[in-house]
């Protein structure tokens, strides 16, 4: 059940009507009995138990955060001893079983490469396939920062299973997340809502916006982009860095279409999720596009894995060290090899592949070597330069470099593996022209893609989202304008945009991207 | 919260009427034209040769064929692989749908069985893929409810079917109950497919199709009635235009060079995509392969003599799944058939491999199809 299929849409309404007109006490589970509907008509039925076990060693996890809090001064260490030991299981139970379900075949194909490498002819291990359970990435690190933030004291342990077991699956979420914190939307998820319109109505406007990107931009431009991708050899040159940024316009509206449905419905039921982009391509770094971009997993990270690595004692002693031996400097330098862990891990999260791991190293490379070693560098430059940071073209230098240089490493995600992207980003030095490769790109795609009117639809979908983030950035609500126009011109709109989603949308062509991760 | 309802509603009902609208109107694969499938089916029963609609409901067709007319002594079952072979049986029906799955085999097998026409002889022609794990619901589903019907038939034959791991069940459970039988049609027969055609009715998909097909053919074209849309071939007329053979075969296969099959081929290697198999065939499906095992069982305890015919893969894409690990259900898929041959003395005609069939890539009339000369040779020449 796709969330952009009709079974869906009903299935969704449906919901909501009972939602709406149930005892306010029983919201709660009728979410879960729809999430668990959900869960069980998108996935095979066993791979629950995987759901159940993870959300079962996280409870009695936090049962014995319970039981070992209110204890005497002589029991002290005892109980932090046994929280800590309930903390370590539960974590690894669970990212063991997400490191065998989503990772065995990166291992494998490590091993096989190792031995290749060494000699060995045949592959020395054969690849696994394990059926993973629905959006296990992203409900596993859910789960665990419930786990970890009950440790902390940071959030209240749920003494409902069930509760849980809906922060855990709650159905808009298995599809492409965003990644939750129990304290963002765990009082949410079992408080009892009261029916509100304006909150419904923005709700639907924003979930029926997410279908049109996804539909009409995101996959329309996937014909585009499958032949960009499948032959870099005959789109060379400048068309390897068009690949670069027309593929990260498809993620973005496929991934932010699919925020903005899972939003919009989740408004609906009265449940306030957060962003998970703040206008990305506004960004003038590559620093801060991952503050905008996939923000639910980069804060995560920061919070769980950052800065608890960066407190530990050989983080800290090396800090000192360098601290000691070149200054302010060394602080920085010291915070390195954690962000290699940070940047390291958000590859491995999106895939059992080395690949999205160069990619990050990309990024990685950006942030460290040209936004802190060379920093002082060009600040010289631009001191000699005049170049002011304010002007606006110099703000539009900076966004375009950082969507061509975040374009690049999106290549890594895109081919097919590693080497594939190496390849093509070795064509990037083959110039092909422009009018042969477009001519084939003509004759291979443009059908497919929909010719003039879904390009125009684009066109114009594209244009208005970027005004929708140019409020973003300036943390201004992007649908007030919406809101405050003329009923008839606002309907008028509403039922352009259906039809034109219905007209010009591709149907069948693919699931949301992130939902492979 | 009225308000909001009514809104909702209203935009509802206006958008799906809309497209439910225009999809029943235009309904470019005819799938709520069972009339013009009764219609041809008049005409195809009478001797005539009819000109093919393009998509229609093949399965509606076959059945109303299969129950229409005097059982032949011979029936080929299989997918679009035996559509086009000139078979020399004296009196053969063939009663291919195409793109079929393992169920869609029995399920016209079932239409035999449920009105009393199982015949002589059945010809299976086998795809390499149909032993791949599916989603258990035949790809016609107006017919689904006769596959069923036979699974249920066949239950006591061969081995017990195995549910693969973590596989609902398909169709009814075995142990627990037979769909009921009423003159020939099972019951319940059409309520899946009739919801298909709900979704289908609103698809968004199925609605662009529709908008396509009006733009070509015009709103009148799509007014006709099933009579005026039928078109008696003659013979000359049929050689060039694809048409329906009143013994169940088609015509007009359309031929692409070498070159082209080549590259198409090699596209869906590359995109791996391979046809029936998608991105992958590991492993024949134990299921499927227990319901075939079981279905030949029951066949021949019935007194049906069976044959199986294996139609040639192309040769780039054999040369690819042979060597691929990703796709070893193929050879295991031949090898286990040539098994069950053994084990029920059943002739098996052909080959998955071109190399063994003696079958080349000129002998293709597309990457998917095999010239119907070169696969009747085939057919003859090469059985075990």
């Amino acid at each position: 059940m796709v969330i952009t299929s009709l079974q869906f849409l009903i299935f969704t309404a449906v919901s909501l009507l009972i939602y709406w007109k149930l005892p306010k006490r029983f919201q709660w589970m009728l979410l879960l009995a729809d999430s668990l509907v959900f869960y069980f008509v998108n996935c095979r039925a066993y791979t629950f138990l995987y759901v159940i076990g993870a959300v079962g060693a996280v409870y009695a996890a936090t049962c014995v955060f319970v039981r070992t809090r209110a204890k005497g001064a002589g029991e002290e260490e005892r109980s932090q001893r046994a929280r800590k030991v309930a903390l370590v299981l539960a974590l690894l139970s669970n990212l063991a079983l997400l490191a065998v379900l989503k990772y065995s075949n990166l291992g494998i194909h490590t091993v096989n490469t190792i031995a290749q490498l060494g000699g060995g002819k045949r592959p020395l291990l054969h690849e696994v396939h394990f059926p993973a359970p629905l959006a296990i990435s992203f409900y596993t690190l859910s789960l665990l920062s419930y786990l970890i933030d009950c440790y902390w004291g940071s959030a209240e342990p749920e003494r409902n299973p069930l509760k849980v077991l809906l922060f855990t699956m709650y159905f808009p979420l298995m599809v492409s997340g965003p990644i939750s914190r129990y304290r963002e939307i765990g009082g949410q998820l079992f408080e009892e809502h009261r029916f509100d319109y304006d909150r419904v109505a923005s709700g639907l406007r924003r979930a029926g916006w997410g279908f049109a990107k996804k539909c009409v931009v995101a996959d329309r431009l996937s014909y585009l982009n499958d032949q960009l991708f499948l032959f870099p050899d005959i789109y060379s040159g400048i068309w390897v860095l068009g690949a670069a940024v027309l593929y990260s316009v498809q993620l973005y509206f496929d991934f932010s279409g699919c925020m903005d449905i899972v939003l919009g419905i989740s408004e609906c039921f009265g449940i306030r999720l957060s962003e998970n982009f703040k206008a990305p391509f506004f960004s003038v770094s590559i620093q801060e596009i991952w503050q905008r971009w996939h923000v639910a997993l980069g804060s995560w990270l920061n919070d769980y894995l950052l800065y608890p690595l960066m407190k530990t004692k050989p983080m800290a002693c090396l800090s000192e060290r360098l601290r000691k031996k070149y200054g302010k400097r060394g602080r920085h330098l010291a915070t390195y090899p954690a962000l290699l862990v940070l940047w390291s891990a958000m590859g491995l999260w999106h895939g059992d592949s080395w690949k999205y791991i160069l990619g990050e190293g990309w990024w990685f490379f950006f942030v460290i070597v040209c936004g802190q070693l060379l920093a002082p560098v060009f600040a010289t430059w631009k001191k000699k330069l005049h170049i002011r940071e304010t002007h606006p073209v110099w703000i539009a230098f900076q966004r375009c470099r950082t969507v061509l240089l975040f374009g690049i490493g999106m290549i890594f995600f895109r081919a097919d593996s590693y080497p594939a992207a190496l390849h093509m980003l070795g064509r990037l030095f083959v110039p092909t022209g422009i009018v042969s490769p477009l001519r084939t790109l003509y004759y291979a795609a443009w059908e497919d893609f929909g010719g003039w009117p879904v390009l125009a639809a684009v066109v114009i979908l594209f244009v208005l989202q970027m005004m929708a983030d140019a409020k973003v950035y300036r943390r201004e609500s992007a649908q007030t304008k919406v809101k405050a126009l003329h009923p008839v011109l606002r309907w008028s709109l509403y039922l352009a945009l259906i039809f034109t989603t219905i007209f010009l949308g591709a149907y069948g062509r693919s699931s949301f991207i992130y939902f492979g991760f | 919260m009225r308000k909001m309802i009514l809104k909702v509603s209203l935009l509802s009902l206006f958008v799906l009427g809309v497209v439910g609208g225009i999809n029943y109107i235009a309904d470019p694969a005819n799938l709520f034209g069972e009339a013009l499938v009764r219609e041809m089916t008049t005409h195809l029963l009478q001797g005539e040769i009819v000109q093919s609609p393009g998509d229609y409901d093949e399965g509606l067709l076959q059945k109303e064929m299969l129950t229409g007319q005097e059982p032949p002594e011979t029936v080929i079952v299989g997918s679009s692989s035996i559509l086009y072979v000139p078979w020399e049986y004296p009196s053969c029906y063939v009663a291919g749908v195409s793109g079929a799955f393992l169920r869609d085999y029995l399920a016209v097998i079932g239409i035999l069985d449920a009105s009393d026409r199982l015949p002589k002889r059945i010809v299976l022609g086998i795809d390499p893929w149909i032993l791949k794990r599916d989603n258990g619901i035949g790809r016609h589903t107006s017919i689904a409810g006769y596959a069923d019907y036979e699974i249920a038939q066949s239950e006591d034959y061969g081995p017990k079917p195995e549910r693969a791991e973590g596989s609902q069940p398909h169709g009814p459970e075995a142990s627990h109950r037979k769909p009921k039988r009423d003159g020939g049609r099972i019951a319940g027969e059409s309520t899946k497919s009739r919801l298909d055609r709900v979704w289908e009715l609103f698809s968004f998909a199925y609605f662009q199709s529709s908008i396509r097909f009006l733009q070509q053919n015009g709103l009148a074209e799509c007014l006709k009635s099933p009579q005026e849309r039928t078109r008696v071939m003659t013979e000359e007329e049929a050689r060039q235009i694809p048409s329906l053979l009143p013994g169940g075969g088609h015509t007009a296969l359309p031929h692409y060079d070498m070159a082209q099959n080549d590259g198409t081929a090699l596209s869906a290697i590359d995109d791996k995509n391979l046809p029936g198999m998608g991105d992958e065939f590991r492993k024949v499906d134990e299921r499927n392969r227990s319901l075939l095992e079981q279905e030949l069982a029951y066949l021949k305890a019935r007194g049906t003599e069976v044959e199986i015919y294996l139609p040639t893969l192309y040769p780039v894409l054999y040369e690819y799944v042979k060597g691929s690990e990703d796709y070893a259900g193929v050879t295991e898929t031949e090898a286990l058939l040539r098994e069950l041959g053994k084990t029920y003395e059943i002739p098996v005609h052909g080959s998955f491999d071109p190399e063994r069939s003696g079958t080349q890539s000129g002998d293709f009339a597309d990457w998917l199809h095999v010239d119907g000369d070169a696969a009747i040779r085939e057919y003859l020449e090469l059985v075990e």
